[in-house]
């Protein structure tokens, strides 16, 4: 056996019983972690948020792990960067502010940037993708999860538009909650 | 490194038939097997393998099942009451498989492990569904994964290893389908790797992770390149003959160790190797494929070739000591591509000659292995390098270079080869056999 089959050999000793419980505990105490983590960062902007509503159109796939869904495609994921942000320009998968503003019971985008804004409502996002004309941006709330039925029910009943509850933390973290209604159902006029 | 290592479980169950018939004793039975890294015991078919096997799909099914329960998304169900019933799902399945760990019964303690770990990923899962979180999904994978790593090294079970690399390999395609790099994807095969080389022997476990390796690379070639998408260029191909060359001599390297499981895994990779040569030289055998690479532009032609260069020697350098069956091919594959490409990058309108050399290196090729099957008395090789000249052919007759008068020259040149080499051949067996027959003359004067 040579040298380095020697020195590489000294990997195959074994992992003492002791070290090994103590390792399925850190498995253990690992996996419970990042549940709680998960759990705290889905549900504080629901707690401790704005509640604002959003106008969407709602499209109906599939994930292979979470079930049926409703693909929830807001106003705000597309920027037109001449109205909102004429100079400046964002990167594809930089973080980005989306400043809103209520018009008739409904959030309305009205400043983009970089930098968190001081003042008034905002979401936090991501550039998808950047073109000359306009930003796609991705806010992590646009997937709704249903059973298939319902999914495929909203899907088919919203010709036009629907809207949404969307829970906005202090930091721009937003969560959607519920769907408030779809096409005529909505008493407030769309924009 | 003969192929019957990779037929262990076979051969030791021979030996036991011959030990229970009486023609060699059980200690000879075990020297025989040690020979090949095996022994007597190995794969006797016990029920508590087949009851492990069984156990293990009942609880991969059981969580599959458990996957699409928590899909069909039951609103009607409190929240809290969901989350904290497969939360103590969860818990309940770790506690259990860390009581058995305690009890020293493995066995049990592994399922229970793994049914835990699927349970994990699914709670994953269902907090994503019932928040409706629409982020970066992979992330979730990602979690996943990574928080059943560590079982791997508590356990050394190849199972929950399956289960690890099944998901990085999840991770890794769906993170680059976004155009996100998985940079972490290593951290996972370095753990794998280090089960499978020095804990248990898995030839599959072994395999994925060599695959993983290489797709891994090219995307963080693609990544350099590009930034954004994975496209198959010169650079690419380039890149990929020199991480071939540079893992066949590694695995040259793996067959001449004393230790059993590095010699088959060194062999199990060859094989593949070799096969995906072959497939590769076959792919650039077509008139149409080299011409198609003077199209793309050489973005970083000489680091893609500086690479090839210096991998190709690192590698022959690991299979050097193996002997010309080791370094022969990968030396003629090695200054091939070298040469045809570096012409290539000068002279455009070259694509067509080495097109049609390459299908010469494809007919060396195949002789090789043959002389390689006949002189080793392997049958393997025998009949890949028998089946690469016959399937030459049979494109070569349907998929004419230089049209009918082309593809004649080409065939009667293929075939003075095949002629020369039978006639050398035979030369040197005849000075061999010549050679044993003296010295067995030699023997019976003495005596």
């Amino acid at each position: 056996m040579s040298k380095l089959e020697d020195s590489l050999m000294t990997l195959a000793k074994p992992i003492s019983k002791k070290l090994s419980l103590g390792l399925i505990v850190g498995v253990i105490i690992l996996q419970l972690s990042v549940l709680v983590v998960e759990y705290l960062g889905s549900v504080w902007p629901i707690w401790f948020g704005k509640p604002v509503i959003l106008e969407t159109q709602p499209i109906d796939p599939r994930s292979l792990f979470r079930g049926n869904y409703v693909r929830l495609n807001f106003a705000i994921n597309r920027i037109e960067q001449a109205e909102l942000m004429p100079d400046k320009t964002l990167k594809e998968g930089s973080v980005a502010y989306l400043q809103l503003k209520e018009e008739h019971g409904v959030w309305q985008p009205v400043g983009l940037g970089s930098k968190k804004p001081d003042t008034g409502d905002f979401i936090k996002g991501r550039v998808k993708e950047s073109y000359d004309e306009y930003y796609l941006l991705e806010y992590g709330i646009e997937a709704f999860f249903m059973p298939k039925k319902a999914a495929l029910r909203l899907e088919s009943e919203t010709r036009r538009y629907s809207r949404f509850q969307v829970y906005i933390s202090k930091s721009g973290k937003a969560r959607v909650n519920s769907v408030l209604c779809t096409d005529e159902a909505c008493t407030i006029p769309p924009k | 490194m003969r192929l019957i290592n990779l037929l262990k479980r076979e051969l030791s169950k021979e030996a036991r038939d011959w030990v229970q018939d009486g023609i060699i004793s059980k200690q000879q039975a075990d020297l025989i097997l040690h020979r090949y890294g095996s022994s007597l015991e190995q794969g006797k078919a016990t029920g508590s393998f087949g009851y492990y096997v069984l156990m293990s799909l009942a609880v991969l099914f059981a969580g599959l099942s458990l996957i699409l329960l928590v899909s069909e998304n039951w609103n009607e169900i409190p929240r809290w009451l969901r989350m904290s019933g497969l939360l103590l799902v969860t818990l309940s399945a770790n506690g259990f498989g860390l009581f058995y760990f305690r009890q020293d019964n493995r066995m049990a303690a592994v399922l229970w492990l793994l049914f835990g770990s699927i349970s994990y990923g699914v709670s994953i899962m269902l907090i994503a569904q019932i928040y409706h979180l629409g982020e970066h999904f992979p992330d979730g994978i990602y979690w996943w994964a990574l928080g059943i790593l560590p079982l791997v090294v508590a356990t050394h079970s190849r199972l929950i290893a399956f289960l690890v690399t099944a998901l990085a390999f999840i991770w890794m395609f769906v993170e680059a389908e976004m155009q996100f790099f998985p940079l972490s994807f290593p951290i996972f095969i370095l753990v794998v790797g280090w089960l499978i080389f020095w804990q248990k022997t898995s030839s599959l476990l072994y395999l994925a992770a060599l695959v993983g390796v290489l797709i891994w690379l090219n995307l963080a070639l693609s990544r350099i390149i590009d930034e954004r998408f994975y496209d198959m260029t010169t650079d690419m191909a380039l890149f990929n003959i020199g991480l071939g060359l540079l893992f066949n001599g590694l695995s040259w390297w793996l067959m001449s160790s004393d230790v059993s499981r590095w010699k088959t895994y060194g062999l199990v990779s060859h094989l593949w190797l070799l096969r995906a040569a072959i497939v590769m030289l076959f792919i650039f055998s077509f008139d149409d494929v080299l011409s198609e690479f003077q199209y793309v532009a050489y973005q970083s032609f000489w680091s893609s070739m500086s690479f090839l260069f210096v991998s190709g020697l690192a590698g022959l350098g690991l299979a050097y000591g193996s002997g010309k069956h080791a370094y022969l091919p990968m030396t003629l594959i090695w200054l091939y591509f070298l040469v045809s490409f570096s012409v290539l990058s000068i002279s455009l309108e070259s694509a067509t000659y080495f097109t049609i050399m390459t299908n010469f290196v494809l007919v060396t090729m195949g002789i090789l292995l043959i002389r390689r099957g006949i002189s080793q008395v392997e049958s393997h090789y025998f009949y890949m390098g028998v089946v690469t000249l016959l399937i030459l052919a049979f494109i070569r007759y349907f998929d004419l270079i230089g049209g009918y008068l082309g593809g004649a020259a080409l065939f009667l040149v293929a075939a003075s080869i095949l002629l020369g080499s039978a006639k050398y051949w035979k030369k040197v067996q005849e000075e061999d056999d010549t050679g044993a027959l003296s010295v067995n003359q030699g023997e019976q004067s003495n005596e």
